[in-house]
């Protein structure tokens, strides 16, 4: 998949920050998703107008850790997301309109 | 590794995690619980309810309700102080014409919410309306599989039919109905088939409870009897323990009183959640009535974060031992009590005194489990 082209969006789904972390309901499923404060941080940047690979980089500059890592764990993370129908992915060209 | 644990918990829900945020929701009183009372007026008149205005007098509380944009401005507040999970309760949420237009503000907010309601108003146009705005739950009192018994608890005949009719078109439109049964003397002798009822419909969750309020304003109804007058005496509460599948989970506590009480957390209400109803007044939680504050008169944050003596005293209460009995209560390891009603039965100087009625089911449990644990060795 191209990350440059791909645009997680959170979906219209009950969520709130609280200090550092996060929580999120699937009302549908009936579950509760905890997130740590990275996976916090994440969730907060799935706003459909940032590209996977801009999250990345916005990661990058926030925390110490090589960025091939960085880049693996949080694409892992935004597909465990869209699994979860927490996100969804919008495939679309930099700079193209929504 | 950075992410560590990161993706298992957006997949799983880690246990460990959540325990984590609601310690620090806790620590910083966020108030994650909210539950509102919409209005007091209802089409039913359960025989126990603590709430409900009787008949006769709707119009006159109506006036001081909330409106609808005085409750649009909580919703925002309260959001944006991290509240996330609201119970949409009365009274009957159905008599406010404007139920919709506040539960679609709710949902725009972001929360999880419930709704309570009897159900006997929920038209098939009003399911449907419903459904579109996603609630976590609608949640539903049932009270025995008697039509009969059922119709008398709440007084109103047809409503047992109105109701099944109401749980059918929820289900149908693929909403979560969880039934909730208030165990008292008019219907301690129907659980086994009201369990089976439950169990046919095929509902999400079916609890019951043998709790039984006092009613938060003091009134005596009409009718010369207190809710309490139909609480469960001492065998009928070990009956009811003992035929339930809820005594099955049995697991107190055990050790010596003081040092039970010294761990044993008692229930913490204003610490992430509150009660607020109709007419804005903020309390500690649905039972303890002493309010924090008016939202009319001061911001929900204001209210909130500078709370008056009585509720900071409240706070300090966190463990059964900063109470002046427990400690040496055999029973404690047993005991739930309820500050709220506590305070409703013992008057606002009293409320840190043993739980009479606490005492009395935890005795009750007490005496099963000893003899079940005697049965199993």
């Amino acid at each position: 998949m191209d990350w440059t082209e791909s645009f997680p969006a959170r979906r219209s789904v009950p969520w709130r920050t609280l200090d550092t972390e996060a929580l999120v309901v699937d009302v549908k499923g009936g579950l509760l998703y905890p997130l740590n404060s990275v996976g916090a941080r994440i969730w907060g940047l799935c706003d459909g107008a940032r590209s996977v690979d801009e999250i990345v980089g916005v990661l990058t500059a926030e925390f110490e850790a090589p960025e091939p890592t960085i880049r693996a764990d949080a694409i892992e993370f935004i597909e465990r997301l869209a699994d979860a129908k927490l996100i969804s992915i919008e495939r679309r060209r930099k700079g193209e309109r929504r | 590794m950075i992410f560590e644990g990161c993706a298992q918990n957006a997949g799983l829900g880690d246990a460990s995690l959540l325990a984590l945020i609601s310690a620090k929701a806790d620590r910083n009183r966020t108030p994650l619980n909210v539950h509102l009372e919409l209005t007091y007026r209802c089409n039913e008149q359960c025989v126990h309810c603590y709430c409900v205005v009787e008949h006769g007098r709707e119009q006159e509380v109506r006036r001081h309700e909330l409106t609808l944009g005085e409750i649009r401005r909580l919703l925002d507040e309260l959001a944006d102080m991290g509240a996330l999970y609201l119970t949409l309760s009365g009274g009957e949420v159905m008599v406010r014409p404007d139920f919709f237009d506040i539960a679609e503000h709710a949902r725009a907010r972001g929360f999880a919410y419930r709704v309570f309601t009897n159900g006997i108003g929920l038209t098939e146009a009003k399911v449907e309306r419903l459904a579109a705005l996603e609630p976590l739950t609608v949640e539903l009192s049932i009270f025995s599989a008697d039509p009969e018994v059922h119709d008398a608890i709440t007084r109103v005949p047809g409503s047992f039919r109105r109701l099944m009719a109401a749980i059918e078109r929820l289900q149908r439109h693929g909403l979560r109905v969880y039934l909730k049964t208030v165990v008292m003397k008019p219907n301690i002798d129907g659980l086994a088939k009201l369990d089976r009822l439950g169990r046919d419909l095929g509902v999400f969750t079916h609890t019951y409870s043998c709790e039984v309020s006092p009613r938060v304003d003091g009134a005596v109804p009409r009718d010369g009897h207190a809710p309490q007058d139909y609480q469960l005496d001492a065998d009928e509460l070990f009956r009811y323990l003992r035929d339930s599948t809820w005594s099955e989970q049995l697991d107190p506590q055990e050790g010596r009183p003081e040092e039970v009480a010294r761990q044993r957390a008692t229930c913490g209400p204003a610490t992430n959640g509150c009660c607020i109803d109709p007419y804005g007044n903020v309390y500690p939680c649905v039972a303890f009535r002493v309010p924090i504050g008016n939202v009319r008169r001061t911001p929900f944050r204001e209210l909130w974060t500078a709370p008056p003596p009585a509720i900071r005293d409240l706070l300090s209460v966190q463990h059964y031992a900063d109470l002046p009995e427990c400690a040496a209560c055999e029973l404690v390891g047993f005991c739930n009590r309820c500050h709220g009603d506590n305070l409703l039965e013992r008057g606002e100087g009293e409320w840190k005194r043993c739980h009479e009625r606490a005492r009395a089911l935890a005795g009750a449990q007490r005496r099963l489990y000893q003899i079940r644990t005697a049965g199993r060795s």
